[in-house]
């Protein structure tokens, strides 16, 4: 079965530059959602392998967005990435401790976010 | 009697004739006595009068002792303390004693200053006897003052309420007095209010934070668009490549943008670079700005319309340029399509001479808590808005710089859903010019 990723990042350049990258190094399907708000309701009613989640986003930020996802039983077993300037130990220490399954630091590299995304997910390519 | 200091006399025969009265049991008194080689000095004479049945005084008994060195004693002490206290009444810095109960023994002028309760008002009160720490530094306070108690005296910084009500920041420098078995006699607080200095630190790491998300961004996309062209993943995929390309060009303007706005603002508000100030006709300055935002303006089939009176203000030109640029930019983002941008120039009087410019749009409007917050730096009405409309989120404070520093004014006046009016003011503080110096 072919693997869908959600990436949700209010930048919209970005989160193209992320879809094509994850898209052109793998056979993966990427959807994209430009908020927290719109990201939540895709993935409430599309079926998603996992979430690509921007951290920095004005009105609902990325933690905001993850923990309504754990909220809901529809959504609370999707694995959630988080995509963040903030890979400090003590950040990714945090982080890990709410439940997110891993950490991607910005800038990324586009030729390697794919793999990150799986070696994280435990996916084989 | 002759022999006694001119000033001492009258004071040593008062207290002799009390005892003489029978008012005092003994007469005690210090003066200065004069010797033979015309030196004074100081003795302290005590005694007693003898009386005979009938009453009459016999004779006095008593001594004279020499205490010229306990006077110069003293003296050198009443010196100290008033240069002490000269030190403490006029340093910079509020002074405040409190004894080993915490309770008040000095409260300078300095430290009625700062907190502005009188000396009066909080002597002998404890630390906690009036509303003086402010509650969320207690415990800081607390360990502060055990601190003190084990002879240990620090800097520590707190957060004090004024008499007024007010909270404000205060960095304490305090040292601790110990008697010889180790016990607190006294503390010496040195305090100065630094909630300037904190609200400047708060506001830059603040600016610092915002300004690092703002440039990560695009820098991730250009490192994000680039890696994928080097890739050749997309090579036979034009329309793609061509996406991508356009992603790393974008981003690259949009930092240019953001690094130039922070440089600008930044050499504008340390005002290391002066502007350079001449005459100007204000129609000139109109004309450069509308043809700088004329192609943005075709793009969305705006109509820029001006009014301009002819006029000259003393000004730096290229800065005038850059915030008719910005406003009338603005102006055009965030107005519907084949709509109408009035830029208008007026010649006022009152209250002083100026020249008044405006710049009115049919756009969106501003909510009324967002007009005074705007002409700060990153304050967009909505923040996805310099996403959208391509801004940084700098030019309205480039802006009220600029104004600021030709001392003039800057406003808003909008309607929600009507649309907003900038408003800028350029003082004219020099005589009338004479108009045909400034042919076309």
């Amino acid at each position: 079965m072919t693997k869908r990723i959600l990436v949700i990042d209010d930048e919209r350049d970005l989160r193209d530059i992320i879809q094509l990258s994850l898209e052109g190094f793998t056979d993966w399907e990427t959807d994209g959602a430009g908020s927290g708000q719109e990201g939540l309701d895709k993935a409430r009613t599309n079926p998603f392998d996992a979430i690509l989640l921007d951290v920095s986003m004005p009105d609902m930020d990325g933690l905001q967005v993850f923990k309504q996802l754990q909220s809901h039983a529809s959504t609370c077993s999707i694995p959630v990435v988080l995509l963040t300037a903030k890979t400090l130990p003590s950040d990714r220490h945090q982080f890990i401790g709410m439940g997110v399954t891993g950490l991607i630091g910005k800038p990324f590299d586009p030729t390697l976010i794919a793999k990150q995304v799986a070696e994280i997910l435990g996916w084989t390519m | 009697m002759n022999y006694v200091h001119p000033d001492d006399r009258e004071p040593l025969l008062s207290t002799f004739q009390k005892h003489a009265r029978g008012e005092t049991p003994f007469y005690t008194c210090e003066y200065r006595l004069g010797g033979k080689n015309g030196q004074y000095k100081w003795v302290l004479a005590r005694g007693k009068v003898l009386w005979d049945e009938t009453g009459q005084p016999i004779r006095a008994v008593g001594s004279l002792a020499d205490i010229s060195d306990r006077k110069q004693v003293e003296e050198a002490l009443k010196q100290a303390l008033q240069q002490l206290t000269f030190h403490i009444e006029n340093t910079p810095l509020a002074t405040v004693i409190w004894d080993s109960q915490a309770r008040v023994q000095r409260w300078s002028k300095k430290a009625e200053e700062i907190f502005g309760w009188t000396e009066a008002e909080v002597l002998g009160k404890e630390l906690y006897d009036w509303q003086f720490v402010f509650e969320e530094d207690v415990n800081q306070v607390n360990q502060e003052f055990q601190r003190l108690q084990n002879g240990r005296g620090g800097i520590c910084c707190n957060r004090n309420y004024r008499k007024d009500g007010a909270v404000i920041s205060v960095e304490w420098f305090n040292s601790a007095l110990m008697d010889e078995a180790g016990n607190l006699i006294s503390i010496l607080s040195l305090a100065q209010d630094v909630s300037d200095r904190h609200a400047i630190e708060r506001m830059k790491n603040e600016f610092v934070s915002v300004v690092s998300h703002e440039l990560r961004t695009p820098l991730a996309a250009i490192r994000g668009s680039l890696g994928l062209l080097q890739s050749s993943k997309y090579d036979d995929q034009p329309d793609k490549f061509d996406h991508v390309l356009r992603i790393a060009l974008r981003n690259s303007d949009r930092l240019i943008r953001l690094v130039n706005d922070i440089l600008d603002l930044e050499r504008l508000e340390s005002g290391k670079v002066e502007l350079a100030m001449e005459l100007c006709q204000v129609a000139d300055l109109a004309k450069q700005a509308v043809e700088a935002v004329q192609s943005i303006a075709t793009q969305s089939s705006i109509t820029i319309e001006v009014r301009a009176v002819p006029s000259v203000v003393r000004a730096a030109a290229d800065a005038v340029v850059q915030t008719l640029t910005n406003l009338l930019g603005n102006a055009i983002k965030f107005s519907p399509t084949e709509s109408t941008v009035w830029l208008a120039i007026e010649s006022k009087q009152r209250p002083q001479p100026h020249i008044l410019f405006s710049i009115k749009d049919q756009g969106r409007g501003i909510p009324a808590d967002k007009l005074n917050l705007i002409f700060g730096r990153f304050q967009q009405v909505d923040v996805s808005d310099s996403r959208q409309k391509g801004g940084t989120g700098l030019g309205l404070a480039i802006c009220k710089n600029i104004v600021q520093q030709h001392g003039g004014q800057i406003w808003v006046e909008s309607q929600l859903g009507k649309g907003s009016t900038f408003f800028f003011t350029l003082p004219c503080g020099e005589p009338p010019y004479d108009q045909t110096d400034f042919g076309d």
